[in-house]
């Protein structure tokens, strides 16, 4: 089983924001490695778009244990949403080889909270 | 004095149409199944094409063939509309690293000009194995003409939003005769209605 866990639960961050990320892992067999990334994405109409911003690596891990990570989070891009497209912060663990892996995603904004886009606005009287 | 009011809409990465849950769907069989078109294909001497209009599944099924047929090392072609011809560079790097029995796939193939399909037909080494897809037939031997139906589009609709109701089927019966059978096409409307909290119209609230 393999486990992101954040500060408090919680899912949606400042940008530049320092937090506490735990990747823990409980295997069946040994891995060759494991990665934790921090990445975003963007999902839509069209193709997707993804850039891995960091990766710490584990060589040679236990089968059962954790490590902290004090990481500070980047300061672009915003996670935002559209009615086209939408671009998603998230943790990703994955194991090696094999590829099994978990995903968190979160909210990286100035005020923690993802921005809509203008046009998913309506100027009403 | 103008107020800014949130318009009830569904965000790209809630919307269960978007490219990234298409990707995920297979090849829905009708009347045959994978692997009895890998039988056929070698009855063909592993050269043959996908026959049938836009949008129809012709690419994902390639795919999935392509990536049925491994370790068979596959080389990939796709052309676009317009694409008259594969320049020579192209040619030259697949030609010069397909092995003796990899399969070329050629996505698109009725782009080409007849001379230039002909071309890289007498480019193919011997026992190279080569499936295309194609608008039309006579290009290679027909594998399978592909098909679409209401009760394909219904399924597809039904796998990805995990709804499915009688108003709905009568909607998708009208976007897919509107569209004329392409199925990507009448799932790229699904997902400008649902982003506009137009589809399913049941649950659009609870997509935010």
């Amino acid at each position: 089983m393999l486990e992101i866990l954040l500060p408090d639960d919680r899912t949606a961050f400042e940008v530049g924001e320092m937090i506490d990320v735990t990747a823990s892992w409980s295997l069946d067999t040994p891995v060759e490695s494991l990665e934790l990334r921090l990445l975003w994405n963007t999902i839509g109409k069209g193709d997707r778009n993804l850039s891995v911003e960091k990766t710490w690596k584990y060589d040679q891990p236990l089968n059962n244990d954790k490590i902290t990570e004090s990481i500070q989070l980047p300061s672009a891009p915003y996670s935002f949403s559209g009615k086209l497209v939408s671009l998603v912060w998230a943790f990703e663990l994955i194991s090696f080889p094999g590829g099994d892996s978990v995903r968190q995603e979160i909210v990286i904004s100035p005020d923690a909270q993802e921005i809509l886009l203008p046009n998913q606005h309506s100027d009403t009287e | 004095m103008k107020n800014i009011s949130p318009v009830k809409f569904c965000p790209a990465r809630k919307n269960p149409f978007a490219t990234e849950h298409l990707k995920k769907i297979r090849y829905r069989f009708s009347d045959s199944s994978l692997n009895s078109l890998l039988n056929h294909f070698e009855t063909l001497n592993y050269r043959a094409a996908i026959v049938g209009p836009q949008g129809y599944g012709k690419t994902t099924l390639q795919k999935e063939l392509a990536s049925a047929m491994a370790p068979t090392q596959t080389h990939w072609i796709k052309l676009r509309e317009g694409d008259r011809k594969i320049p020579q560079s192209i040619l030259y790097d697949i030609f010069s690293q397909a092995g003796t029995n990899d399969l070329i796939c050629v996505d698109g193939a009725e782009q080409l000009s007849w001379w230039n399909w002909k071309k890289l037909l007498r480019q193919l080494g011997k026992d190279q194995r080569c499936l295309i897809t194609s608008h039309r037939q006579g290009l290679l031997p027909t594998l399978i003409n592909c098909k679409t139906s209401v009760s394909l589009l219904s399924d597809l609709v039904t796998e990805l939003t995990f709804t499915s109701d009688t108003v709905q089927q009568k909607e998708l019966e009208l976007i897919f005769k509107k569209h004329r059978g392409d199925i990507r096409q009448s799932i790229r409307e699904l997902y400008d209605r649902c982003s506009n909290g137009a589809w399913p119209a049941s649950s659009s609230e609870s997509l935010m």
